[in-house]
C-alpha cells in the first residue's frame, strides 16, 4: 500500500458494505415482520366479519349470499374464506374461492385448538398465485344451537401476498437507496477527515525538505504525539551525524597538520647537501625514511580511529564475547601454528559486550595477538561480570612487561620491545577504543608467568 | 619456489616482485582479483601473497574461490586497514597469515619462509638429511659441516626437491616451480642443473641424494633427521 490514505480508504471500503449490509438486512427483516403483523391483524378482523355474518341453522352454519367485503364476491380476488365443520368437511366457501381446488389441505396447513387462532404463511397444493405463499388465518370456534347442542366450526381466511410483496419491494428500494447514499457520504467524509488528520505528516515532509536544503539543522515545531516520537529520534540522529561530520573535519585537519612534519623531514633529507657516497650516509637516510614512514603510519591510524567513533550512546545489540574470542583464537592459532600455543577460554554463560562487534574484535584481537606473539606455550582469556563491569583478562607465559615499562606501553605509540617486527599501533588502538567506551586497561604480571592485560568495560 | 603476487597498486606490486625475485623466488604478478584467480587456478604455486582490496574480485572472495578449486598452497594476505575483522575474515576464508601495510619486506620474507617450511612439514628453517644440511633461512647448504658453493638456480632446485622429499617430481613440474611464466623454458636445462647438483652434493657417489625415476622425473631420496611430518 503506497499511501496511508488509500490504506485507510480501502479498509473503510471493505468494512462499510459489511456494516451497512448488516444494517439493511436487519431493517428489512424488521419491516417484513411488522408488515406481516399488520396483515395478521387485518385477517383477524375478516374472521370477525365472517363470524358476524354466520348464522346457526339447525346443525349447520349458513352465510349470506353476499358479504360486506366485496373481495369475497369477486372471483380469484386473492381473499378467500372457508368454513369447516368439526370433521374438517367444508361447510361454506366464499364466492371468490369457487375456482379453487375442491380439496384444500387446510387441516394440514393450520389446526388451532378450541378457541384459539393460528396465523401462518403456507403453500397449498393447487393454488399458485405468482409463485408466492399465502397468508392463512384460522379460528377454531364453538357454536351453540337453539336446541342447546354444541357444534365446532373452523373458520379459515386465505390472503395472497401480492400487495404485501409490492409493499416490501417499495420499502426495499428506498432502503437500499438511502443506505447507498449514506455510504457514499460516509466515504467522502472519511476522505476529508483523513486529509485533515494526516496533515502533520505533510508538515513533517516539508520540514525535512528544509533540512535537506540546508535551511535548518533540526526539526523544530510541535507535532502530534505519535509523530513527535519520530521527530525526536530523527533530531537525535541528525545531531549525531552533525557531530560525526565535525569530528571527521577535525580529524582531517589534524591529520593534514600532523603529516606535514614527517613529510618535511623526508624532504629535508633529500635537500641535504650531497655528502660522500659512503654507506654510512645511505644507511642514515634509510633509517630516516623508515622512521618517518612509521611515524606517518601511526598518525594515520590514530586519526582514523579518532574519526570513526561508533555509536555507544544508545542501547546496543549485545555481542557474545565467546563467539568473537573463538574466531580470534582460531585465526591466531593458525598464524602462530609453529609455536603450538595452548589457548584456554573461560567465560561466564552468557557473556555479553554492549557495543560494536568490530570494536570488541579490535581490542581482543590486539591483546590476544600480543599474547600469542610473546607467549611461550600458553595463552588464557578469562571473563568476569559483576553488576558494574565486564572484565576480560588476557594472560600469557612469555617474558612479561617489566614494572617500569607497564605505564609506558599503554601510552600511544610507545613500545616496550622493539626487537619484534611489527608496529606498536595495535595496543594504542585498543587503548583508544577502550577509553571511548569509558573503560580501562591495566597490565600486571600474570599467574602464568608473563604479562596480564585487564580490560574493563562499564555495563 | 614459485610465488603469486596479487596487488593492484603498481608500485607496491613491482617492489614486491623485485624483492621476492632477489630472494630467489620465481614470481608471477597479477593486478586484480580476476587475473589473480586465473593465474592462481592455472598454476600450482608454492605460495600466494594476496592484497585484500582488489578490483573486480576482492581478496577474500579470491581466496575462497581458490580453496574451492582445490588450490591449497599457503596464502598471506596484505591489508591496509589492519582491522581485525578483515584479518579474521581472510583467515577464515583460507589464508594462513596476514601482514598490515606498510610492512618491512624482511618481515614478509620471514613469514613467507615460515609458511613454506610449514607446508613442507619442516618446523625449523634448518633441514638435516644425514650429512647434508640445508638452511632455508640463510640459503646455505652444508655437506659434512663444510659449506657448498651452489649457484642460485642450483640452490633453488635443491630446496624445492628437498621440500618435496620422497615425492617424484616431473621435469615439467620442476620447471614450473623454478621459473616464472615469462621465462623461455627448455627442460634440458633442468637436466644440466640436476647433473651439476649431483656432482656437488655427492662427489664420491655414495650418498645418491637425487634419484632419476625413468620416464617420470626426479626424487629426493634422503629422509629428514628431525622426523618432519
Amino acid at each position: 500500500m503506497k499511501s496511508l490514505t488509500s490504506r485507510l480508504l480501502l479498509a473503510s471500503a471493505l468494512l462499510l458494505p459489511c456494516f451497512l449490509g448488516a444494517t439493511g438486512y436487519f431493517l428489512d427483516l424488521a419491516f417484513q415482520r411488522s408488515l406481516a403483523a399488520g396483515v395478521a391483524e387485518r385477517l383477524q378482523t375478516q374472521i370477525y366479519l365472517l363470524l358476524g355474518a354466520a348464522e346457526m341453522e339447525g346443525e349447520t352454519l349458513t352465510m349470506p349470499p353476499t358479504l360486506s367485503e366485496p373481495l369475497y364476491d369477486q372471483l380469484n380476488s386473492g381473499l378467500y374464506g372457508v368454513i369447516l365443520d368439526h370433521r374438517y368437511r367444508e361447510v361454506w366457501r366464499s364466492a371468490s374461492a369457487r375456482l379453487l381446488p375442491a380439496e384444500l389441505a387446510l387441516q394440514q396447513a393450520a389446526d388451532p385448538r378450541g378457541g384459539e387462532t393460528a396465523f401462518a404463511q403456507v403453500r397449498l397444493p393447487g393454488i399458485q398465485v405468482a409463485e408466492l405463499p399465502l397468508f392463512l388465518f384460522a379460528h377454531n370456534t364453538l357454536w351453540e344451537s337453539d336446541s342447546g347442542g354444541e357444534y365446532r366450526f373452523r373458520f379459515y381466511i386465505l390472503r395472497d401476498q401480492i400487495a404485501y410483496q409490492a409493499q416490501l419491494r417499495t420499502y426495499r428500494g428506498q432502503l437500499w437507496q438511502w443506505l447507498g447514499t449514506v455510504a457514499a457520504i460516509l466515504l467522502l467524509v472519511q476522505l476529508f477527515i483523513m486529509r485533515w488528520g494526516l496533515r502533520p505528516l505533510g508538515r513533517l515532509a516539508a520540514d525535512l525538505h528544509k533540512i535537506e536544503e540546508g535551511e535548518t539543522q533540526r526539526l523544530s515545531g510541535e507535532y502530534p504525539r505519535e509523530v513527535q516520537q519520530v521527530t525526536d529520534n530523527l533530531n537525535r540522529v541528525l545531531e549525531r551525524e552533525h557531530r560525526q561530520r565535525e569530528r571527521y573535519r577535525n580529524s582531517l585537519g589534524d591529520l593534514a597538520h600532523s603529516l606535514k612534519t614527517p613529510l618535511a623531514a623526508l624532504r629535508g633529507a633529500l635537500n641535504a647537501p650531497e655528502a660522500d657516497e659512503g654507506s654510512h650516509d645511505s644507511t642514515a637516510l634509510h633509517q630516516l625514511i623508515d622512521d618517518q614512514v612509521t611515524r606517518m603510519n601511526q598518525i594515520v591510524s590514530h586519526q582514523l580511529q579518532r574519526a570513526i567513533v561508533r555509536n555507544h550512546g544508545s542501547k546496543q545489540q549485545q555481542v557474545e564475547v565467546a563467539q568473537v574470542a573463538n574466531r580470534l583464537s582460531t585465526a591466531l592459532e593458525k598464524v602462530y601454528a609453529d609455536k603450538h600455543i595452548r589457548f584456554s577460554l573461560q567465560l561466564p554463560q552468557p557473556c555479553g559486550f554492549y557495543g560494536d562487534e568490530r570494536d570488541l574484535m579490535e581490542v581482543l584481537g590486539n591483546l590476544l595477538e600480543n599474547a600469542f606473539k610473546y607467549g611461550e606455550h600458553a595463552v588464557a582469556l578469562t571473563g568476569l561480570i559483576d553488576n558494574q563491569n565486564l572484565t576480560l583478562v588476557i594472560g600469557d607465559d612469555g617474558p612479561g612487561v617489566p614494572p617500569s615499562r607497564q605505564q609506558e606501553i599503554l601510552q600511544r605509540g610507545a613500545r616496550a620491545d622493539t626487537a619484534q617486527p611489527g608496529q606498536g599501533i595495535g595496543l594504542a588502538m585498543a587503548v583508544e577504543i577502550i577509553s571511548g567506551y569509558g573503560g580501562s586497561l591495566s597490565v600486571e604480571q600474570s599467574p602464568l608467568g608473563g604479562a596480564e592485560f585487564r580490560v574493563s568495560f562499564p555495563l | 619456489m614459485r610465488l603469486l603476487v596479487v596487488e593492484d597498486e603498481l608500485t607496491l606490486r613491482e617492489q614486491l616482485s623485485e624483492s621476492l625475485t632477489q630472494q630467489g623466488y620465481a614470481v608471477d604478478a597479477a593486478e586484480d582479483g580476476r587475473e589473480g584467480l586465473y593465474y592462481g587456478t592455472e598454476t600450482d604455486y608454492d605460495l600466494a601473497v594476496i592484497d585484500i582490496g582488489l578490483p573486480h574480485l576482492n581478496g577474500i572472495e579470491l581466496i575462497k574461490q581458490l580453496r574451492q578449486q582445490g588450490r591449497n598452497y599457503p596464502v598471506i594476505i596484505l591489508t591496509a586497514r589492519g582491522a581485525w575483522q578483515d584479518k579474521v575474515e581472510g583467515l577464515e576464508a583460507g589464508a594462513d597469515d596476514y601482514l598490515v601495510k606498510p610492512f618491512h619486506h624482511e618481515e614478509l620474507h620471514a613469514r613467507l619462509n615460515a609458511l613454506l617450511r610449514r607446508s613442507a612439514g619442516h618446523a625449523s628453517p634448518v633441514m638435516q638429511f644425514g650429512p647434508l644440511q640445508i638452511n632455508t633461512a640463510a640459503k646455505t647448504v652444508n655437506l659434512q659441516g663444510l659449506e657448498l658453493e651452489l649457484t642460485s638456480f642450483e640452490y633453488k632446485t635443491l630446496e624445492y626437491l628437498a621440500h618435496q622429499a620422497g615425492k617424484t617430481i616431473s621435469k615439467t613440474q620442476l620447471t614450473e616451480h623454478l621459473y616464472d611464466q615469462d621465462f623461455d623454458r627448455d627442460s634440458n636445462v633442468i637436466e644440466v642443473f640436476v647433473g651439476r647438483l649431483r656432482k656437488k652434493l655427492d662427489p664420491d657417489g655414495t650418498l645418491k641424494p637425487i634419484a632419476t625415476v625413468r620416464g617420470q622425473g626426479y626424487r629426493f631420496t634422503l629422509t629428514a633427521d628431525n622426523g618432519a611430518d
